[in-house]
């Protein structure tokens, strides 16, 4: 009997080895876009890139340079740092609730030990900042390690702990700067100075210090020692201690000339890059190749991620590829070369027949072709046989059509002249009103019951149906209300065309997709279809919108994306699909898009920090770039390499997954977890520091209330509030998206006072959008 | 390992003692230097007490309570500077009582004055709805009650003889003639609060007198200024045609002033009361002007009318307010203002 | 150590919590390429077994021999390093992490200078995949969270895992409970795979189904006791299932249910 039961296991064992084998039944190969998706970070990219098209079509700002300075600056600091090391710490599975006020707290600390005494509105300690940064640091550290062991100690939710730690430090501020200074700010880190100059025993030189560093300054032949003191003195304590006598000339206004030489520091951490101090002619050049040069790229890495490589690789791709790229170049030549109507048209032209040229060289030389079409034709005549695969395309693409012809219809409808509120064009007395809601109450009802609907008709309408047509009905009603109060005719308009057109793109798409499956023809024939649907809409773009900036870059933008469609549609067809896994073309693929995404941000980069004569002949505004931007830029660097390839990141996601199981291993879990506690108040040491150099005035209040932002950062970035999962990258494009959603509503020129309601449903929005996306891909593993 | 980690922490403590140790200190040495300082730290020290008696009188028999939402914070020591010059001046005794923004300490205080059968009472004005009640019964206990700072639209009901203080709207209407007369076209009155009816009217204000267009926007709070800043810059960006922009605090205005700078934009900026940094900025004439409330004479006034009342039944304002503002900082002043905020009198 | 000298050896180990006996007298052996199947009902005192030989716990009574030597362990670190590894039915893993970081928790291997150490992903991730083949399971992407994986699979990454980091006897506490009866299988052929390999394993079950075809030595846990420690060929399935639930209860137990179908099959 026992044999037996060894035998039939053994038995069972080996025949699962062996579906293993052929493929396993639950690692199903993934497409390369769903294999995409299961980053954490990805649906929150795609998510702000959405919003990013959104108010960049709705709104004059974004798009400029100008635009652009200031949702880097919001999203950079405080919040992107503070964001980025928030997510650290809620990965390691825990909260930090003090992180806002800290922020606040350290800066005013640091701006106290600097500042020196003078009455009553100065204050503070007079340190130089030399030793006030690390002072300041410690007491940072301090903070976090204090949270970080209370919260191990006690354990006690962190929640609670640093709650108490947020009180304290909130009430802190307040009672110490009005005890030191009687006012509820602190003043500002530079503006005061104080400075001591020693002379050394040979009389030789003289060694300065001010708040911003020590400098020796040797006294040349002939002169005294005050002469050679820096004039960049406002209050000079001189500390003589050997040869009082030398400084006995000094003169006062000496030390008031100059620039105030803060130097080190004040590079370090408040340097400022404006735009229009740099002019650089040859940028848009730079820019178009970066940018083509970067698509292109993302689109190979794309065919290398799909396509199944071809065995033996076919050397006359490559001088094709390389004749299609050369023909672009001298597209983009001339493009630039002319500046006529014809020119340009001839220009685009040329570019796009290179790119299409290079990418069949390209694929030619790597990739297996496709089998003969015949079979193809003949699965396509049995697939489309397939009743239910076939509605599902009808579908798709039938609501692509109709959204589609809806953009365009509403587009001439309104007119963009008027900038009128929407509601007086509609009538908001009379039918239109109840008649959108009505439809909206319709759509809702309909997508939400979608079954009912599709097995009887109206039938959902008598039955469950209205459960959700009412409340459809009365929120439609709301929401059009206030939509319609609140925008003109022309952001109605823009809304309405962008959101209706991406609809029509989401509806081909899918359209293309479920045919696909079944059919790579009919799936490319759709994707050319669509491609030419995304060209129509471009012509018209160009034709009807009263927007310069729409009938430029719209028209530029989505005229190449309709032709990288057409492309990829094309190139599916000569092209044989990979099924199995290929790491090595994955690594290589993903190499070519990381390639390729660095040359478009160096491209967009160029464009937004450089200006052209002709730019500044127009008096375009000025744009300013801080260098607390590449400081957000470095840490969420730091923090994504460590969490990803450092002991301690993997500690960290071990601690926030499972902290018993990181114990059983040998994790050291409470000394992991206060040493994230002290990231976090690293950052908030941090941030203060930029805020103490930038602000004219730290409030006390400064942070209060703040770090849930951070939190939600991190979370619309595809950081699991229950811990163990996350992303520092993710955390830092949520702080794009807060960053956006703040500074969108003032640039669309909505009225603030509905200001919180639209930052609420785009988070909303993002974040079902991401967890969407997440499900999505998770299920397909 | 662990013990250096306690180390850390004792030298974090030891350091922070030291610290603040040394600070203390400094701020005595400074305290000796002016005269205005070390009066500033008295009155730090006294302001601990729950109740503070200001034995300033000489002779004088009468004995006022001041009654206010004080916080002690640099709007109301300036207040209180001003009731205790004026207590000194006419020679009574001023009870100082600040409720700080707590109305139900407010009404024990009332009721405190009425037991101890004050002379006098001026009172604060945050919430009437619990104040009212017991303002009515000091009238009704034949006291002489005057409401400053807020209370403009009550003071008739509680039956006090007059109400010393700056309405929002008017001071909101002065700033807007002093666009009209700087020659701007278009301002965006920049609000540091979403929910503050007091800002509301002071745009208000500006619209009603001001002969250009208003834009009134919310643009984000003092405590994250790096979102104020460029909430500004965005609707700059947005609207060409703004050429001026009113902020409704004095963080605001000078944050306003940096995003003009940062945009290259030549704006005429105005701001609402005082700070150090914003009359600064008015002196270098970046910031044409800044309106200031005059609180002094909110802390002085109400103790000469209430002296004059007690002693020569004079009523002043004719049943209406007495304003105390709006008045203006502007190039012109701002350095003889500057001083006197020093002192602590502006 | 000769081939005699069992790995580890068990004499008189008793536990007691005040005045409860949580385990009393209970003596076996485990030996290197040996499957020792420690088996016992819900409350056998299983737990407080494993827990003692895992460092969890201190024996109160008898001896614990590792290699001939007598050992007492303060810590889960201490058993460990000595190598006893446990693998817990459900405390083994972090779900939401790839498998190669699963396998490599808390002792990663790195490379880098001084305090700029990062993990060899590579490397990682190559004996990942390599320890798991050998235990004959594919793991083609090891990027894979954990939790995608079956709870058979799971169990084998811990094996593979303790295998890997040098551990001479293996506990695997209750690792086929919550499995189907396929998965059940795959962990039983592992638990073999791993005995080949020269551990002493020790296979905690309360299903003699799953103990017997494995296990070389059976001791039987009952309110603590210990019912005897068993060869396979001293003993049958049928007569551990009996040791197990205590003989003459579940003779009980199985006229009581026959009862019970007697009168459901009237009711019909």
């Amino acid at each position: 009997m026992s044999d037996e039961y060894v035998s039939d296991a053994a038995a069972a064992t080996t025949r699962m080895a062996a579906d293993r084998q052929a493929g396993d039944e639950r690692l199903a190969y993934r497409g390369v876009f769903q294999r995409m998706l299961t980053r954490p970070e990805i649906g929150a990219a795609i998510a702000a890139l959405g919003i990013w098209v959104f108010f960049w079509s709705v709104s004059v700002p974004f798009g400029k340079a100008g635009g652009a300075s200031s949702i880097l600056d919001v999203a950079s600091s405080p919040l992107g740092i503070m964001a980025v090391a928030v997510a650290m710490l809620m990965i390691g599975g825990e909260f930090d609730l003090s992180a806002g006020a800290a922020t606040g707290a350290l800066g005013i600390l640091t701006i106290l030990m600097v500042r020196e005494v003078v009455g009553a509105s100065g204050g503070g300690w007079g340190l130089s900042l030399w030793i006030a940064l690390p002072l300041s640091l410690l007491a940072a550290l301090g903070l976090g390690w204090f949270n970080g062991t209370v919260v191990e100690k006690t354990a006690l939710p962190s929640f609670i702990v640093t709650l108490a730690s947020f009180f304290v430090l909130k009430g802190a501020k307040l009672g110490y700067s009005k005890l030191i200074l009687g006012q509820q700010q602190v003043g500002k880190l530079d503006d005061l100075q104080s400075v001591s100059a020693f002379l050394d025993d040979n009389g030789t030189s003289v060694t300065v210090f001010d708040p911003y560093g020590m400098e020796e300054v040797f006294i040349p032949d002939g002169q005294e020692a005050f002469q050679v003191v820096p004039p960049v003195i406002d209050i000079i304590e001189a500390n003589l201690d050997a040869g009082a006598d030398a400084f006995a000339g000094l003169d006062p206004s000496v030390f008031e000339q100059g620039d105030k030489g803060y130097g080190f520091m004040v590079d370090l951490f408040a340097a400022e890059w404006t735009r229009n101090d740099h002019v650089w002619d040859g940028r848009d050049w730079f820019y178009t190749i970066g940018i083509i040069a970067g698509l292109s790229l993302f689109v190979l890495a794309l065919y290398e991620m799909h396509f199944k490589r071809s065995d033996t690789q076919n050397p006359t791709g490559l001088p094709i590829f390389g004749g299609g790229v050369a023909l672009a170049t001298v597209g983009v030549w001339r493009l630039h070369a002319t500046d006529s109507v014809a020119g340009n048209w001839i220009g685009a032209l040329v570019i796009l027949a290179g790119m299409f040229v290079s990418f069949v060289g390209w694929g030619m030389w790597r990739y297996r072709r496709r089998a003969s079409t015949e079979q193809s034709m003949d699965a396509m005549a049995s697939e489309v046989g397939d009743a239910e695969s076939k509605t599902g395309v009808i579908i798709a693409v039938g609501l692509g059509i109709a959204a589609f012809v809806g953009a365009i219809v509403v587009s001439l409808w309104l007119d963009a002249g008027d900038s009128n509120k929407f509601a007086e064009k509609l009538g908001i007395s009379g039918v239109g009103l109840p008649a959108v809601s009505l439809v909206i109450g319709i759509g809702v009802a309909t997508l939400t019951r979608g079954k009912d609907f599709t097995a009887g008709g109206l039938g959902w309408f008598t039955s469950k149906g209205w459960r959700t047509f009412l409340p459809s009905i009365i929120i439609g009603f709301v929401v059009t209300m206030l939509f319609f109060d609140l925008t003109t005719q022309q952001g109605a308009r823009a809304i309405f065309f962008v959101s209706l057109s991406s609809l029509a793109a989401v509806g081909l798409m899918t359209g293309v997709r479920r045919a696909r499956k079944h059919s790579q023809p009919l799936g490319s024939a759709l994707l050319i279809a669509t491609a030419a649907s995304v060209a129509v809409m471009a012509f018209f773009v160009q034709s009807e919108s009263g927007s310069p900036k729409f009938r430029t870059q719209a028209f530029t933008l989505m005229l190449v994306i309709a032709a990288l469609m057409a492309i990829w549609a094309a190139a599916s067809l000569l092209f044989e699909a990979r099924s199995a896994p290929d790491h090595g073309a994955d690594r290589f693929g993903v190499m070519m898009a990381l390639v390729g995404s660095a040359a478009i941000v160096v491209g967009i980069a160029s464009r937004l920090l450089f200006v052209t004569t002709a730019e500044l002949e127009a008096e375009i505004p000025q744009a300013k770039f801080s260098v607390r931007i590449l400081w957000f830029f470095l840490f969420t660097a730091v923090c994504s390499w460590v969490l990803a390839r450092t002991k301690f990141g993997s500690w960290t996601f071990a601690v926030g997954g499972n902290k018993q199981a990181a114990r059983q291993v040998g994790v050291p879990a409470a000394r992991t977890k206060t040493q994230l506690f002290m990231l976090v108040s690293f950052a908030a040491w941090l941030v203060g520091l930029l805020l103490a150099f930038r602000l004219n005035n730290i409030q006390a209040s400064t942070g209060d209330g703040e770090e849930f932002e951070y939190i939600i950062a991190a979370v619309v970035g595809g950081t699991l509030l229950t811990g163990g999962y996350g992303s520092t990258i993710g955390a830092a494009i949520g702080a794009f998206i807060m960053a956006m959603s703040v500074q969108g509503i003032p640039s669309a020129r909505w009225n603030s006072d509905w200001r919180f309601v639209f930052v609420g449903a785009i988070l909303l929005l993002s974040v079902v959008a991401n967890n969407f996306i997440r499900t999505k891909a998770e299920a397909a593993r | 390992m662990k013990r250096f980690k306690w180390l850390t922490l004792l030298l974090a403590f030891a350091l922070f003692a030291a610290a603040c140790g040394g600070s203390d200190s400094d701020t005595t040495e400074a305290a000796d230097d002016t005269p205005a300082a070390s009066d500033d730290a008295a009155a730090d020290d006294a302001a601990v007490e729950e109740e503070e008696d200001v034995a300033l009188s000489q002779g004088s028999d009468l004995t006022f309570h001041m009654i206010t939402h004080s916080d002690d914070g640099p709007f109301w020591s300036v207040v209180k500077k001003g009731a205790e010059a004026a207590a000194a001046d006419v020679g009574v005794e001023l009870v100082w009582m600040p409720g700080n923004n707590d109305p139900g300490q407010m009404v024990i205080d009332i009721e405190t004055a009425i037991s101890d059968g004050s002379d006098g009472i001026a009172s604060s004005l945050p919430s009437p709805d619990q104040l009212v009640g017991p303002l009515q019964e000091a009238v009704a206990a034949g006291i002489n009650v005057y409401t400053l700072n807020s209370g403009v639209n009550d003071y008739n009901e509680i039956g006090a003889t007059t109400h010393v203080g700056q309405t929002e709207f008017i001071a909101g209407q002065g700033a807007g003639n002093r666009f009209n007369a700087a020659g701007a076209t278009h301002v965006l009155c920049g609000r540091q609060e979403q929910s503050n009816v007091g800002l509301d009217e002071r745009c208000a204000g500006l619209e009603d007198a001001f002969s250009g267009t208003v834009t009134n926007e919310f643009v984000g709070l003092d405590a994250d200024q790096t979102e104020q800043i460029n909430g500004i810059k965005a609707i700059l960006e947005a609207d060409e045609s703004i050429d001026g922009f009113l902020g409704t605090g004095p963080v605001i205005a000078v944050n306003g002033l940096t995003a003009a700078n940062d945009l290259g934009r030549e704006l005429v900026i105005g701001g609402f009361d005082v700070t150090p940094d914003i009359i600064d900025a008015i002196e270098s004439g970046a910031i044409a002007f800044t309106v200031d409330q005059q609180q002094y004479l909110q802390g002085y006034l109400p103790v000469v009318l209430m002296f004059l009342q007690a002693t020569n039944q004079n009523t002043a304002g004719g049943g209406l307010p007495i304003l105390t503002g709006p008045g203006f900082i502007t190039p012109d002043n701002a350095a003889a203002v500057k001083a006197l905020v020093a002192e602590g009198t502006r | 150590m000769s081939s005699t000298t069992p790995l580890l050896e068990l004499d008189g180990i008793g536990k007691f919590y005040g005045n409860i006996i949580a385990l009393q007298d209970v003596s076996t052996a485990v030996s290197a390429g040996k499957v020792t199947c420690v088996l016992g009902d819900n409350g056998a005192g299983k737990s407080t077994f494993i827990k003692i030989l895992a460092g969890v716990h201190q024996h109160d009574a008898g001896r614990f021999l590792l290699e001939g030597n007598e050992v007492r362990f303060d810590s889960p670190r201490e058993a460990l390093d000595s190598g006893i590894a446990a693998v817990y039915q459900d405390l083994a893993m972090v779900p939401l992490m790839s498998v190669w970081r699963n396998f490599f928790l808390g002792t990663e291997p790195t490379k880098g200078i001084g305090p700029f150490k990062w993990i060899d992903t590579k490397k990682a991730k190559r004996i990942a995949k390599e320890e798991m083949a050998k235990m004959g399971i594919d793991i083609r992407d090891t990027e894979q969270p954990v939790g995608t994986l079956s709870g058979g699979e799971r169990q084998s990454v811990a094996i593979a895992r303790a295998v890997y980091f040098g551990a001479k006897v293996l506990i695997l506490d209750e690792p086929t409970s919550a499995l189907g009866v396929k998965q059940s299988g795959v962990v039983l052929k592992y638990i073999v795979e791993a005995a080949k390999r020269g551990l002493g394993v020790i296979f905690i079950t309360h299903n003699p189904n799953h103990a017997y075809p494995v296990g070389d030595r059976f001791l039987i846990l009952n309110r603590g006791q210990s019912m005897g420690s068993f060869q396979k060929d001293e003993i049958t399935v049928t007569e551990l299932t009996q040791l197990m639930a205590g003989g003459a209860e579940l003779e009980q137990l199985q006229k009581d249910l026959e009862d019970a179908i007697a009168s459901k099959g009237v009711e019909d």
